[in-house]
Formats: structure tokens, sequence, C-alpha cells
């Protein structure tokens, strides 16, 4: 339990960063989300996310306009993620305080 | 209260969390063979020598392979490697040798900011970058993308694999009188070489399997491609293509090239990491 | 009789710690001189400058003269000190990914020498200065230097330090991580080494000091106490404090 709780920041920063991880995933929830852009009122209803509208639809985008909101949902994406990474980053870092790897003396 | 019923409490709660991380871990490991179970029953009656050495047969035809895909994927890499692998290695031995600095931080910091960024996002940078510049699409294009995703992780595994040469080295050859630069190039590097090398081959293995980046640069193609100049078939992108069509004979293509990718993903790591860990066990002496 | 190194008001700190206030010393030309001293009391720091190695700990810094053979070490690139002022550490550091050859010849190869007869020339009188050329002749470019044993690897860094051939060679207790056997045939050699160059030696072993070197310099909390012939410091100390330390009672 003590272990748990001096690591609780690192662990939290861990998770954080495998949601950033998952956010970005794109073809396994492509595959299986059901593509409907609406938000559903059931979980387990069909849905849509920011990466597979991309997926899905830029390369049917005739209009620079369709293109150019799809690079915008990209980079809405982008800076969610950095967003999120940062934070795990500093949480991960308030545990290690910014010592990435050791020089062997 | 009594000795002997403090010691029993502490106890059962010790089994139950132990209880509770082996199960967690063990969900993992089956989770895992889940995957490898589920692919080869539905992929390895269709992993054959055809599907290795054909190409796709036009929307109906029964028959086929993925064989332009392969080579496809394998260029893609080439290419990738052409500038993900020097860059990144660069980057790596700045950041061990030279990056106690704030310009380190700032490397160290972007790079892992970098590594985070979705896969597809990267896939519209190279987009961006190449795609519309040259008006189509291209295997470069998506050796570009592959290869932005590629210099993080190779320059944090070099980075990584340098910090492990002992200093004592670095001293004896300051020692003779050999500068800095001659010294990182020609002994630390070399000492780190196995290490180095498995980590670029491991990067391969993982970037083998993105699809995300190659949608809108490399494009796919149903035919056998040699240039760089032309749009491309690689594996994921092809599985990814033939799942999400109704017709049967392609999903059970998408089944066999799957379980393909995961081989050869899976066997490439496993090999890698047993012939480096045999060298790093051997020379350790 | 000539003065090798001249060593005057050398000062040295690590970050903003003081660790040599002001040492002054001459050590004699083809002869070995020992440092001794209890733990921390700066002899290796003192050594590390004399071929500017103190300098590659990024917190550390020196002032002073020193003096090689007339010229002063500050004055001149760093690494050109380096060749004349060569270094054997206390632990063998031999290169792991290089054959027993390429270890010997990684001075010379590593600053521009090519010439494949020269190297193996270079080599092979380096292994036999050093007493390693019997045991390894026959497999020096199959086997790795780090596949010898402690001995052997020692000796190996000693002909690698002196493929370069340098004027002075400074040896950080070179003995200390090996077993009686090796560290007999290191002293041995150190006999033969001053014939040609000068040696500074650390060692923490009292008797090993009045083996092998003429002069002797005690060293305490950075200060050097007492430099005398070796003969004078275990017989006769005229530092209460030097007479302390080598009658044990402490260090």
């Amino acid at each position: 339990m003590a272990v748990l709780r001096n690591a609780r920041a690192g662990i939290m920063g861990a998770v954080i960063l495998g949601l950033g991880r998952g956010l970005g995933e794109t073809m396994a929830v492509t595959m299986v989300i059901g593509n409907n852009p609406a938000i559903a009122k059931s979980l387990l209803a069909p849905g849509y996310t920011m990466a597979s509208v991309i997926a899905n639809e830029f390369n049917e985008a005739t209009s620079d306009l369709h293109r150019s909101a799809l690079i915008e949902i990209g980079l809405a994406l982008f800076i969610v993620t950095i967003i999120v990474n940062i934070l795990a980053g500093l949480m991960v870092w308030t545990v290690t305080r910014g010592t990435p790897a050791r020089t062997n003396a | 209260m009594p000795k002997r019923q403090i010691g029993l409490r502490r106890q059962m709660t010790d089994y139950f969390f132990t209880g509770l991380a082996a199960s967690l871990s063990v969900v993992v490991v089956c989770t895992l063979v889940a995957i490898f179970a589920y692919l080869i029953l539905k992929g390895a009656g269709s992993l054959n020598w055809s599907f290795l050495t054909q190409t796709p047969k036009p929307v109906g035809e029964v028959g086929g392979g993925m064989a332009n895909a392969l080579l496809g994927s394998i260029m893609i890499l080439g290419i990738a490697s052409l500038f993900g692998v020097p860059i990144g290695i660069g980057a790596g031995i700045y950041l061990a040798e030279y990056g106690r600095n704030r310009l380190g931080q700032l490397v160290r910091f972007t790079s892992d900011v970098l590594n985070g960024v979705p896969s597809i996002v990267i896939g519209l940078v190279a987009y961006g970058l190449v795609v519309i510049p040259q008006r189509h699409f291209s295997a470069f294009a998506g050796g570009v993308a592959l290869a932005i995703m590629m210099v993080p992780t190779v320059a944090r595994t070099t980075e990584q694999m340098l910090l492990l040469v002992p200093h004592a080295v670095r001293e004896a050859a300051f020692g003779l009188g050999i500068p800095q630069w001659r010294t990182t190039i020609f002994i630390t590097l070399a000492t780190a070489r196995a290490g180095i090398i498995t980590g670029v081959m491991l990067a391969f293995a993982r970037f083998a399997g993105e699809t995300a980046p190659l949608m809108f640069t490399a494009f796919g193609n149903q035919f056998w491609s040699y240039s760089a100049r032309e749009p491309i078939a690689a594996l994921p992108l092809q599985i990814f293509t033939y799942a999400i069509t109704p017709y049967d004979d392609w999903h059970r293509q998408a089944w066999a090239g799957a379980l393909m990718l995961v081989i050869l993903i899976v066997g490439t790591t496993t090999l890698v990491r047993f012939v480096f860990m045999r060298r790093m066990l051997g020379g350790a002496r | 009789m000539t003065t090798a190194v001249e060593v005057r008001d050398l000062k040295a700190w690590f970050g903003k710690t003081e660790a040599l206030h002001g040492i002054n010393m001459s050590v004699e030309a083809r002869h070995a001189t020992a440092v001794i001293g209890p733990s921390g009391c700066g002899k290796s720091t003192f050594i590390r400058c004399l071929n500017r190695m103190h300098e590659t700990n990024p917190e550390a810094k020196a002032q002073g003269k020193v003096e090689v053979g007339g010229t002063d070490i500050y004055e001149m690139p760093a690494v050109d000190v380096r060749r004349r002022v060569g270094m054997v550490f206390q632990k063998p550091n031999p290169f792991p990914s290089m054959t027993i050859y390429d270890n010997v010849a990684a001075g010379l190869k590593l600053n521009g020498t090519r010439n494949r007869r020269t190297l193996d020339e270079v080599v092979e009188h380096s292994l036999q200065q050093a007493a390693l050329w019997d045991e390894v002749k026959d497999v020096l470019k199959k086997k790795s230097g780090a596949s010898l044993s402690g001995g052997q690897q020692q000796r190996l860094c000693i002909a690698r330090a002196l493929a370069v051939k340098p004027e002075v060679m400074l040896m950080d207790e070179p003995a200390s991580a090996l077993d009686p056997i090796s560290t007999a045939k290191i002293e041995d050699l150190i006999f033969e080494l001053k014939q040609k160059l000068t040696i500074v030696i650390v060692t923490h072993n009292m008797q090993q000091a009045s083996r092998v070197a003429e002069f002797t310099g005690f060293f305490l909390m950075g200060n050097l106490i007492e430099f005398d012939k070796t003969e004078k410091i275990f017989t006769n100390p005229s530092d209460k404090r030097t007479e302390d330390y080598i009658t044990g009672r402490f260090g």
C-alpha cells in the first residue's frame, strides 16, 4: 500500500498517457464504432470519433472546404492529445523529478 | 487486540491484493492469447503459397493474395528508415553525450510529445508536406509519415543504449587523447552497437503495423508497384480495405493478412530480442 | 636529475567545494613517485589534474600551473596533453567492442595513424613492454579485450596507454582491484617502465609505495603535507601527521 501511495502521481500519469494513446487510436475504433455522426443517448449505440471521421471521409472529400474541415478535426485531435500528454508528463515528472535516464558512472 | 488477529487480517489483505494483481495480469495475457487464437482460427486456412505470391483479383473473383502489399510494406519501411534512422540516432547521440542542458531537455520534451501524437494526425501532416505539393499519393509520402513517427522512438532507444555504456569506457578514450567527437562515434557508439540495432529493428516491427498514416499518403494499390513515386499497397492498409467490404472472400483474405502481419511482427521482435540477449550476456563477461 | 612534471599552486574544485588547496610538487623524470593518503584526501583528484582529466567532469574546475617537460599543460589543447601524459585507471577498462589488437592500437588509429606495419610494430612493442605479449600473441585479433582475466586486462590497458608513447604515465591505484600475483606483475612492470618514462602512482598500499617508488608525497584533506624520498617518509617523516598515517593511526 505504501508503494502504491507514493507512486500515485506516477500511476495517474501512466493512466493518462494510456488514455492519450487510446484517443488517437484510429483503425481498431473505426472498424467497430458504427460511424454515426450523432451524439447517441446510449453507450451501446453507434457513434463516431475524431480519428474515425478523418479516416473515413478524407479520401472521399471532394471539395477544399471538406478537406480543410477534416484537417481542422485533425488539429483539434492534435491539441487535445498534446494537452493530455503534457498533463501526464507533468504528473510522472513530479514522481521521477525529471530524471529520464541515469548515467553509468 | 491480540497479536494473532492482526496478523491474520494483514495476511488476508496481502493474499487478496496479490491475487488481484495476479488475476489482472492473467487477463492481459489471456487477451493476447485470445487474439492469437482467433487469428489462427480464422486465418491459418487461407495463408497459403498463392496468397503470398499473387496480387489481388478483381472484386467478385475468388482467390488472389497480398504479395504486392508485402512488398509495399517493405518499400515504405525502407524509405522511412532512410530518413528516420539517421535522424533518430543522431538525436539519441546528442541527448546521451551532450544533452544535459536546456536544449537537451527541450529535445527530449518535444520527442515525447511527438511520440504521443495520433498516427492519423501525422498522416495528415505528411499529406500536407508531400502529397499536396507532388499532387499525387506515393510510397515516398508513406515513408515520410512513418519516418516522422520513427524519429522519437529511435532517438529514445539510442539514448538509453548509449547511457548504458559505462563512463569508464569513455574515460579510457579521453585518457588516450582521443577527442570527444571521435570517442562518441568510434568508441561509445561502437560499444552500444548491438543495442541500437535492436532498437531500430524493434521500431521497424512496430511501425510495420501502422495503418492510419498510410491512408492518405501511400493510399494503397491493387497492383504491383516498384516506384516510390506512385501509390503503393501496404499490408495493414490492405487488411483494413478488405475488412470493411461486404465480400466474404476478401474477409477471408483479411484474416490471412492479419495473421501474416502478426507473425511477422511478433517473429521479428522475438528473434531480435533473442539474438540481442545472447550478445549482451556473451559480451558482458 | 631533471624534472618531468612541475606543479605550482594547483587548486581544484568540484562545483563550489575546493578539493585541492594549492599543491606544489616537482616530479623527478624517469623515476616513480607515489602519492599516498587516506580516502578522500585528494590524491585521485591530484593526478587527474596532471593530464587534465579532472575537467572532463562538467562541474569540475582547476587552476594553477602544471608544466610537463617545460610547457604548461593548461596552455595547450587537452587532447595533446593526454597524449603526452597517459593514464591507467583503478578498474581495468578495455574497450569492450574491440579485439586485443584494436584495443592497443586504438590510441594510434583514432589519432590518425593508418599504416598497417606501424600499427603492428607498436602493438607488439607495447604488449611486450606490458609483459602481455607472450600470453596473447596468438589471439590478438580473435579475442575481445573484455575476455581476458582482470590482471591481463589491466596489463592490456597499460599496453594501450604505452602505445601512444607518453612521457609520463599516471596510475590511479592500478593494482587495487587485482589479486596478489597480478599485483606483483604490475609492480615488476613499473620497475621496467620507469627506466624510460616518469611514473606517478596513487596507492593506498604503503608497502607498494615503498617497493616501487623513489619519491612519495603524502596528501591529507586536499593538502600536500610532505614530499620527500620514499625512504625518508617511511622511516623518519618530518611531519607528525605523516607519521600518524604511516603508523596506521588513521586512514
